[in-house]
């Protein structure tokens, strides 16, 4: 190979010059300075064999804010490549770039990539980074960088270049390299790809040295791209699942928590056949779309209580299984308590412990459990449910049958009495969370939707009233919590969607969006219809209650808790801000009779292809 | 009067917000203390306060931030109206909180607020029957 290359690099000019490239300068020469000029000109480059790379493992959008550290990889998507499968995705911030490939990667199970500079733009990008690695997302990043400080230019590329580009995120990405060949690139290129994907899944980053991307390449010159599989996920051990099967069929009581586990069709479809199986109790704790909201079974809105009676309870992909069956008050006092009743026996499958870190804390605290099952959830849940089924006697299936009624039953109940607390307040203005809920039920229910944003913010209410049952309708939440993630994932996630046609809508955060709204205009940009409807409360409301809860404790009083925590004085006007970026806006709406008719003329602009927002003015949560 | 309901997703786990996990255990006090109400609420406690000295005292002490600005209730905080609590149970709750929420001392809500704001709570309209 590397006879084939015309070579700009610093080794070149050691081959040419031999040992004279480390002798004294001749007199009258100034050191480093160098006489022969190099030859940029080409057909070829080293970045055209990277986008063949890029192509070959499938990437299907490159999100990208631009950087001359990787201009000669920009330069050959666009144009070697067509612009197409990769096509590059105009983002305003490296935060977008990351976010929006972690909400496509939700919807779509395969990553995107994200081309970013690899010291100013991956330090942008660095929190939603962090994100994925937490909600073990699979992001493929690329970043470039010039390593060769003789092939620098005076400036600003000094200040952009770094001896190790990855080491920034390296604490929470899954891997990383620096190939140094473009042999070295495709076979990394490769690796990171089939690593990102194998659970537990997370980002992984690329450093592309701007010399290998500008490197003037002959006409016949190719690189060898390995072969990329699909890897199979790991399973729980199989003497592990039948003592697991033995424990749940002999349960009175077993709970089934699922957080991040069901990541397609299957794994929804596992977990159905398994709580029917067993007429079991699915707590979701809404990590990924695990359970249908109004199946009998699902008793998520009473979680604790569900665990608290529990005899067996077995957790699948928790992100935090000693906070599911503990509580930890932070009030008056600092205490901690274990809600499960004595006796009751605790088993997890998950890929936790297959890739910890040790310096971020995302592992949460250590859960005594009863047995420990190291693989993916929704992988093993095949085999459990086989095994449950063999193991199922007669006598035990009548007692499920029985068991099922009474959870039927106690589900109904949950929703009914769902649907008349969120009748409180129902003409209230601002306008409650749960007629904002309600009034885009009502508009989107006949369509075939999906809900991209996470539902803390507004209390839940989709989870306890709207029917979700299919695997894309919703996709969980940040994974770390660092704000900022909503709407550059919902736009991810929109245009992961778009080519299924599906409604995608997101219940967007006033506070979130403020971060990088610059991501709205992407979505303009590149057409992806998305129905925004801000819940616009006015305040980084979390925050807020903390203040509250300090205030408090000090014996203060709350009168200054609004101070840094609010979003007012001026009332940020979003229509405007959403229409000065391009997309379609109404509001700010503080009237609730007011919504349904502006969520209409919304969704018209949706359906035709564009995004569309309506700011709500919205009680707190 | 139906008590509150936690929120469907993170009453089971702590970890994101930890304000979250405050609101399980806020929704606990709740339903014990709403399901009391049912029983024992009277028409004649609220004459004791004053319904919109109590609406701007719930807003200037910071009540409708987790439980809504019409004691509606939230993912945050539970119903606290129509039908309150009775109110020296309502007081304790205040007072000396058995969940997450902030402790309400005199010296910050006095118990002639105290009074208002239950004043206001009671007087919330009953709820809006969503259609089948």
């Amino acid at each position: 190979m590397t006879s084939d290359m015309d070579r700009r690099s610093f080794l070149k000019h050691t081959a040419a010059a031999g040992g004279a490239a480390f002798a004294a300068p001749a007199a009258g020469q100034a050191p480093n300075q160098q006489t022969e000029n190099e030859t940029l000109t080409t057909d070829r480059c080293g970045a055209d064999c990277m986008v063949d790379a890029i192509k070959l493992i499938g990437l299907e959008y490159i999100c990208a804010n631009p950087g001359s550290s990787f201009r000669a990889l920009h330069e050959s998507i666009v144009n070697y490549g067509g612009n197409a499968k990769p096509e590059l995705i105009t983002c305003c911030h490296e935060e977008s770039s990351v976010a929006m490939a972690h909400g496509f990667a939700k919807i779509d199970g395969r990553p995107i990539g994200v081309l970013a500079h690899g010291t100013v733009g991956l330090q942008h990008a660095a929190m939603a980074v962090y994100n994925a690695y937490c909600d073990r997302v699979p992001v493929y990043i690329i970043v470039g960088n010039t390593l060769d400080a003789t092939e620098r230019r005076p400036g600003v590329e000094w200040t952009h270049s770094v001896q190790d580009a990855a080491s920034l995120v390296r604490d929470f990405s899954k891997w990383d390299d620096t190939p140094i060949s473009l042999e070295h690139f495709a076979e990394s290129a490769v690796r990171a790809y089939q690593l990102a994907v194998t659970p537990p899944m997370g980002p992984v980053l690329l450093v592309a040295d701007s010399e290998l991307q500008e490197r003037p390449l002959s006409a016949g010159f190719k690189v060898r791209i390995p072969k990329a599989s699909q890897p199979a996920a790991p399973q729980g051990d199989v003497a592990a699942i039948a003592e697991l099967a033995k424990l749940l069929v002999g349960a009175e009581n077993p709970v089934i928590v699922a957080d991040r586990a069901a990541r397609t069709p299957a794994g929804l479809a596992s977990l159905i056949e398994l709580a029917e199986t067993l007429q079991a109790a699915i707590v979701d704790q809404g990590g990924r779309m695990n359970f249908p909201s109004r199946h009998p079974l699902n008793h998520s809105g009473q979680g604790r209580a569900a665990i608290g009676a529990a005899d067996v309870v077995l957790g699948l992909e928790l992100t935090d299984f000693w906070g599911t069956v503990n509580t930890f008050r932070d009030q008056l006092h600092r205490s901690s308590r274990s809600i499960l009743k004595p006796g009751a026996k605790t088993i997890a499958i998950s890929t936790r412990d297959l890739a910890v870190k040790a310096n971020y804390q995302d592992f949460q605290r250590f859960p005594e459990l009863d047995l420990s099952i190291a693989g993916d959830a929704e992988a093993t849940l095949p085999s459990l449910v086989d095994s449950v089924k063999r193991l199922a006697t007669a006598d035990r299936r009548r007692v499920f049958t029985e068991r099922g009624k009474k959870l039927a039953e106690a589900s109904q109940n949950a929703y009914d009495r769902a649907r008349l607390d969120a009748g409180y307040a129902w003409d209230a203005s601002p306008v409650t969370t749960a007629r904002l809920s309600m009034e885009l039920w009502e508009a989107i229910r006949r369509d075939d939707w999906s809900l991209v944003s996470y539902l803390n913010p507004i209390s839940g209410w989709p989870m306890r009233l709207w029917t979700f049952d299919r695997h894309y309708q919703f996709i969980g939440g940040s994974g770390g919590a660092g704000i900022g993630y909503t709407a550059p994932a919902s736009v991810g996630a929109a245009l992961a969607n778009r080519k299924h046609g599906r409604l995608t809508v997101t219940i967007q955060p006033d506070g979130d969006l403020m971060y990088a709204p610059g991501i709205l205009w992407t979505a303009a940009h590149h057409h992806i219809p998305l129905l925004m409807v801000m819940h616009n409360n006015r305040a980084y409301h979390q925050e807020l209650m903390h203040l509250q809860r300090m205030a408090n404790r000090h014996n203060r009083g709350v009168d200054r808790a609004h101070v840094g925590t609010t979003i007012t004085d001026p009332n940020i006007d979003y229509a405007k801000m959403a229409q000065g970026l391009g997309v379609y806006a109404e509001g700010p709406i503080e009237k609730p009779t007011d919504l349904a008719p502006a969520l209409t003329r919304a969704l018209a602009v949706v359906k035709k292809g564009e995004p569309a927002l309506v700011d709500v003015v919205t009680q707190p949560r | 009067m139906r008590q509150m309901q936690p929120r469907n997703h993170e009453a089971t786990k702590n970890t994101r917000y930890k304000t979250c996990s405050s609101c399980f255990r806020v929704f606990v006090v709740a339903f014990v203390l709403v399901a009391h109400s049912q029983r024992d609420a009277g028409a004649g406690q609220t004459d004791r306060g004053d319904i919109e000295r109590g609406r701007q005292t719930f807003v200037r002490v910071g009540c409708y931030q987790c439980h809504g600005r019409e004691a509606q209730g939230a993912s945050t905080g539970p119903r606290l109206g129509p039908n309150p609590l009775p109110l020296a149970a309502f007081s304790r709750a205040v007072r000396t909180p058995r969940s997450e929420m902030p402790p309400y001392s005199t010296k910050i809500l006095s118990d002639a607020d105290l009074a208002d704001v239950y004043a206001f709570v009671a007087s919330r309209a009953r709820p809006h029957q969503l259609p089948k």
